[in-house]
């Protein structure tokens, strides 16, 4: 003998329990994006405008494009100066293209990298009110403004403000052409000799 | 020998079911309501009606800004908000002597006296020279040089020109109006760029 189980016993999702579940996801997500718009405001960041004098900068920051970044720090002074060193007897074309193909397969970075190198950057001005940075931001004409928007916010939170920031337009091609690129010594406004980077555009 | 069935339980919406529907309703025409007012009401202060995207911070180094215009501001946005495609057009916005409009105000006085201009497609394709003599650039470098004729006697800290702008926009349009800032020199040190930044951030200039 057989006997039918009956279908009774399935398990079914109940027309009122979905409705209700549905109204409190929606009434959820409803309320949830109105603190979130709520908590943003309109505000203002203040950037200095550029100065119409030789650019002096202890660090570059280049955009090549939305996701790279060519930085330029003390550290890639020494590494010009030993190429300086090391192959001096190259015209000046022929070093300007090594200097260069050196920094560029070495100083082009990821945004994730960037942060993590402007981080660090941030600790050591809090760490020392007396020393004073000076970023050189420069964007293709072709970026959103957003992204510098992104970098300056990131500067501008030191806790002394001695990090001072410009911004210009300008290409990676630029530096990638530059007529010359060199170490030089400098003295700073304490007397202190300094090795720079100079880029003849 | 065949059973009927019988149907004790009854098809269709419980009380207890229906009560929760009803109290949902409730809330969410609640919530919908208010908002509706708060978002009224934030068009009429004028200060939150952003009708683009900003760029949006978490920086504290950033000033709230007030629903009035204040100094000269550069409202750059798309002629279709709803177009990607579209050009881009610039605004001149000026404040009143009194100090008493608003950004919308201002748009619809810069609309009337015709201080405004679409950017050229191919903006981006030009040589700096050509770029300086498009009708939006022309129209930049009018408003600041004016601007500042009538308001800035003197280099002053305080002196600056805003710039409001869909956070898509090309860095070059930016970079132009920094640049006619900066040849005035110290008497437009900076410019003001207007972001959205979260509430809680304090104000420490």
């Amino acid at each position: 003998m057989f006997i039918k189980i009956s279908d009774r016993n399935k398990e079914k999702i109940e027309l009122v329990s979905l409705i209700d579940m549905i109204f409190i996801l929606l009434v959820f997500f409803l309320v949830t994006s109105f603190v979130i718009k709520l908590n943003l405001q309109e505000r203002s960041l203040y950037v200095p405008t550029p100065k119409n004098v030789l650019g002096r900068a202890q660090l570059l920051i280049q955009f090549v494009d939305e996701n790279r970044i060519f930085w330029l720090d003390e550290e890639a002074s020494t590494v010009v100066e030993s190429i300086e060193e090391n192959y001096g007897y190259l015209n000046d074309a022929s070093l300007r293209d090594r200097i260069l193909s050196n920094l560029t397969s070495n100083n082009i970075i990821s945004l994730n990298q960037m942060d993590s190198k402007i981080n660090h950057l941030i600790s050591a001005a809090n760490q020392d009110p007396f020393t004073n940075y000076f970023i050189l931001i420069r964007c293709p004409n072709e970026l959103p403004y957003f992204h510098v928007i992104d970098v300056i916010e990131k500067l501008s939170s030191t806790k002394y403000r001695n990090i001072k920031y410009g911004c210009v337009g300008g290409t990676f091609d630029d530096i990638r052409y530059c007529k010359r690129i060199y170490d030089v010594v400098e003295k700073d406004s304490k007397g202190n000799r300094r090795k720079n980077l100079r880029i003849d555009f | 020998m065949a059973f009927k069935k019988r149907n004790n339980e009854k098809k269709g919406l419980s009380l207890p079911g229906l009560i929760d529907i009803i109290f949902l309703l409730l809330i969410f025409s609640l919530v919908t309501l208010s908002i509706s007012q708060a978002r009224v009401e934030t068009k009429r202060r004028g200060d939150q009606s952003v009708e683009f995207p900003l760029p949006e911070t978490r920086s504290t180094e950033t000033e709230e800004t007030g629903g009035i215009l204040q100094t000269l501001l550069f409202q750059i946005e798309r002629s279709d908000p709803e177009n990607v495609q579209s050009p881009k057009i610039i605004y001149a916005l000026f404040p009143s002597i009194k100090d008493s409009l608003n950004l919308e105000e201002a748009k619809i006085y810069a609309q009337r006296d015709s201080l405004f201009a679409p950017f050229p497609d191919n903006f981006l394709k030009m040589s700096d020279l050509a770029f300086s003599k498009t009708a939006p650039c022309g129209l930049i470098q009018w408003a600041i040089r004016k601007y500042k004729e009538d308001n800035f006697p003197k280099p002053d800290l305080a002196n600056s020109v805003e710039i409001r702008a869909d956070r898509n926009t090309e860095f070059r349009i930016v970079n132009f109006i920094m640049e006619q800032c900066s040849a005035y020199g110290d008497t437009i040190p900076r410019v003001v760029l207007r972001t959205l930044t979260a509430k809680e951030s304090q104000n420490v200039y």
